[in-house]
């Protein structure tokens, strides 16, 4: 299988290349074109319910329903759908790749009568942005990219830092040790926000607790994720917190009586007894203001960050929560998640240090969005992740 | 003593090298009478949803809903060894091309990942799984215990497997007629014996086995089901056949091995032993290519004990 898919790929793969270097060609030829293509906003367009917008996610996963990342999408793509009526119409794509096919897929889906193209991955940024100058009629949802001056292409995020921010408080009140496991993917910048934030989250409670984290160098894959879970839960963590979607770790740490904290979407029925927190991805309210926008011929091209202020993020908590943590914890908790509603505080707030000892954010200082959407550093007290550099 | 680096590695190794165990003694038997089928990985993941799925849905007791469960997924993937035998043996088909065909059919964008999302299977939680069993009592015992007397009747089921295979292909009549018909369908049928008959069946056995050793990683490894889940297991235990040699006895060193260098990256990393983690993903495939140029020196081609006709269609009177 692997060989025919890559071979498709591979030839899908050329003809991409081909127009890419077409379409970079006209664009260092023609400036003033470039600039007309980049400078104006789709144009206008009436939508009803005999004309509705249409609406395309793109998934990199060979199911929306992943327990996770994509199952966050999932859900808000059923509840614009739900919300605007018959106005919009929703439908999605599953394994549409972080390459050059992506934009003869995107090619496709336009040719189909998309209007608005809702890229989910990271990775699917780059091969976006040069679909959305292709489809300058097009507009653009893409999560975690900022548009490089391109009218129909927007950005949208969550705050994933604030989320395990308090899953990481929840971690250390529930641990009855030192450690606490964590079994992450990569470390890219999304990652690190989280996993940083839910150790800065836990050495809140418990100065001198350690992250223990695996890196397991693939976003899904069970056995791998089950082995790392068990190498943590052997060194005695007994709270273990995802930063992938694999629910495989659950019912490992459930089989082991070890809590566990999953991610982006409620997981709890695949292990509920040692259910303690999971963080969610809601990504309703940044699209349905998107949507409204062109609904309203008022878009622009922005970048919308959803913190919990917005409601981009909400905690599940497990019945774990309410049993094995104190009540001056809970408080501590509930107290710091009005912080983050209210805006008051923010997760990297400096002084923060990082592994090697050298500061990461200085002392009054917070991160910007740049800061966030592009960070590199793991704070101390995480063991087993590390940067590249 | 129990808790250590060593003892937890020797332990992941009989666990995670159990899959690879089941399903690499099936594709010996298949590659024996001279078939070769790429198709493991499909078979692998259809076996794991047919067995989710009938787990999952079954009244009674825990113990036989499994045991059905295990039953269906081995049914489900020696239909599909059917599949290729008829395409591969009747038809006389390219094998690699109807391996792989099995494999896309089946496989994460196939008819496994259908099954899952049609039946709502992703996200359920199971409602039985295989436990560790104490056996004999022995799992206290420094070392020894975790690393072999506690574990899932999967693993146990899998060193009965080992020996009964063995025996069969070295110690009966049928075994030898089947490693005739490997080596020289030509003589094997003037002998007297069925070439069709002998192929049907082992391409229909290593179809078995794999949905059995697929429905290892959802029913005992993983607790639910999600598209995809043997990531790749079923291309490793190919591999492990040749690297076995196409012996039974070996392909249990082999699969332990591997087993063990995969789960040899994480408890490192626990332990704060940094090392770059691409290193470890890489680590079985490196491996394989170590083993792979090894053997194919012309020192070890000479003992490798292939299948002379692995392959190949066998036409009477050709």
């Amino acid at each position: 299988m692997r060989d025919l898919r890559s071979l498709r790929r591979l030839s899908v793969g050329a003809v991409g290349v081909a127009a890419a270097l077409v379409i970079a060609a006209c664009g260092t030829t023609s400036t003033t074109a470039e600039k007309e293509a980049t400078g104006a906003k789709p144009a206008s367009a009436k939508y009803d319910a005999s004309n509705p917008l249409n609406v395309v996610v793109l998934f990199q996963s060979e199911t929306p329903n992943d327990g996770g990342w994509n199952e966050s999408w999932e859900r808000a793509r059923n509840k614009i759908e739900e919300h605007f009526g018959g106005k919009v119409k929703t439908s999605y794509k599953v394994s549409v790749p972080d390459t050059e096919e992506t934009v003869n897929i995107v090619d496709g889906v336009v040719a189909d009568g998309a209007d608005v193209v809702i890229g989910v991955s990271y990775g699917q940024g780059p091969p976006l942005l040069k679909a959305a100058k292709k489809h300058p009629d097009v507009y653009f949802i893409q999560s975690q990219w900022k548009s490089p001056g391109l009218a129909n292409f927007s950005g949208v995020d969550v705050a994933p830092e604030q989320g395990y921010y308090l899953a990481g408080m929840a971690a250390a009140a529930a641990s009855k040790g030192k450690t606490i496991g964590a079994v992450v993917p990569f470390a890219v910048p999304f990652v690190l926000r989280e996993i940083n934030g839910f150790a800065l989250g836990a050495q809140s409670i418990d100065p001198s607790i350690k992250v223990s984290g695996v890196l397991t160098n693939s976003w899904f894959d069970p056995s791998k994720d089950v082995q790392a879970a068990q190498a943590v839960m052997s060194k005695g963590a007994n709270v273990v917190a995802r930063f992938l979607d694999d629910r495989a770790i659950d019912t490992a740490a459930q089989r082991k009586g070890v809590y566990w904290v999953g991610t982006g979407t409620d997981t709890r029925k695949t292990a509920p007894k040692t259910f303690l927190a999971t963080p969610m991805w809601n990504w309703d309210g940044v699209l349905t203001t998107l949507i409204d926008s062109i609904l309203n011929d008022q878009w622009t091209s922005q970048f919308l960050y959803a913190d919990m202020q917005k409601d981009g993020v909400t905690m599940a908590w497990g019945d774990a929560f309410k049993e094995k943590i104190s009540a001056a914890d809970q408080q501590k908790i509930a107290d710091m998640e009005k912080a983050f509603k209210s805006g008051e505080k923010q997760v990297f707030t400096g002084p923060i240090t990082d592994v090697d000892g050298k500061v990461a954010v200085e002392d009054g200082q917070s991160l910007d969005l740049d800061g966030l959407l592009g960070m590199n550093f793991v704070v101390q007290g995480i063991t087993g992740v590390r940067v590249k550099g | 003593m129990n808790d250590g680096l060593v003892v937890q590695l020797l332990a992941s190794a009989v666990l995670f090298g159990t899959p690879l165990l089941i399903a690499a003694l099936g594709e010996l038997l298949a590659e024996r009478s001279g078939i070769l089928n790429l198709g493991v990985e499909g078979m692998m993941l259809v076996g794991a949803v047919s067995g989710f799925l009938v787990s999952q849905r079954i009244g009674g007791a825990g113990w036989t809903a499994l045991l059905v469960a295990v039953v269906a997924a081995g049914v489900v993937g020696g239909g599909m060894g059917l599949i290729h035998a008829f395409l591969t043996v009747t038809l006389r088909a390219n094998q690699i091309v109807s391996g792989l065909a099995l494999t896309i059919f089946g496989g994460a964008i196939g008819l496994s990942s259908y099954i899952g999302d049609s039946q709502h299977l992703t996200g359920q939680a199971a409602r039985h799984q295989f436990e560790a069993i104490n056996l004999f009592g022995l799992s206290d015992l420094p070392i020894l215990g975790p690393v072999l007397f506690h574990h899932t009747l999967f693993v146990y089921g899998s060193w009965v497997l080992v020996a009964a295979v063995a025996y069969y292909l070295y110690r009966t009549r049928a075994g030898l007629h089947l490693r005739a018909v490997g080596e020289d369908p030509a003589a094997a049928d003037a002998m007297g014996i069925s070439v069709t008959g002998y192929r049907y069946v082992h391409t229909v056995a290593g179809g078995v086995f794999a949905g059995v050793a697929g429905a290892f990683y959802t029913l005992a490894l993983s607790g639910n089901w999600s598209n995809g889940i043997t990531a790749g297991a079923g291309w490793i235990a190919l591999a492990m056949v040749v690297l076995a040699f196409w012996r039974p006895e070996l392909v249990v060193v082999g699969a332990y091995l591997f087993g063990g260098i995969a789960a040899l990256g994480p408890n490192l990393q626990a332990r704060n032993v940094s090392l770059p983690p691409e290193l470890f993903s890489a680590l079985p495939y490196l491996m394989t290519i170590v083993v792979l140029v090894l053997v194919s020196s012309a020192w070890a081609r000479g003992r490798l004990n292939a299948p002379a006709a692995l392959g190949t269609a066998y036409m009477r009177g050709e």
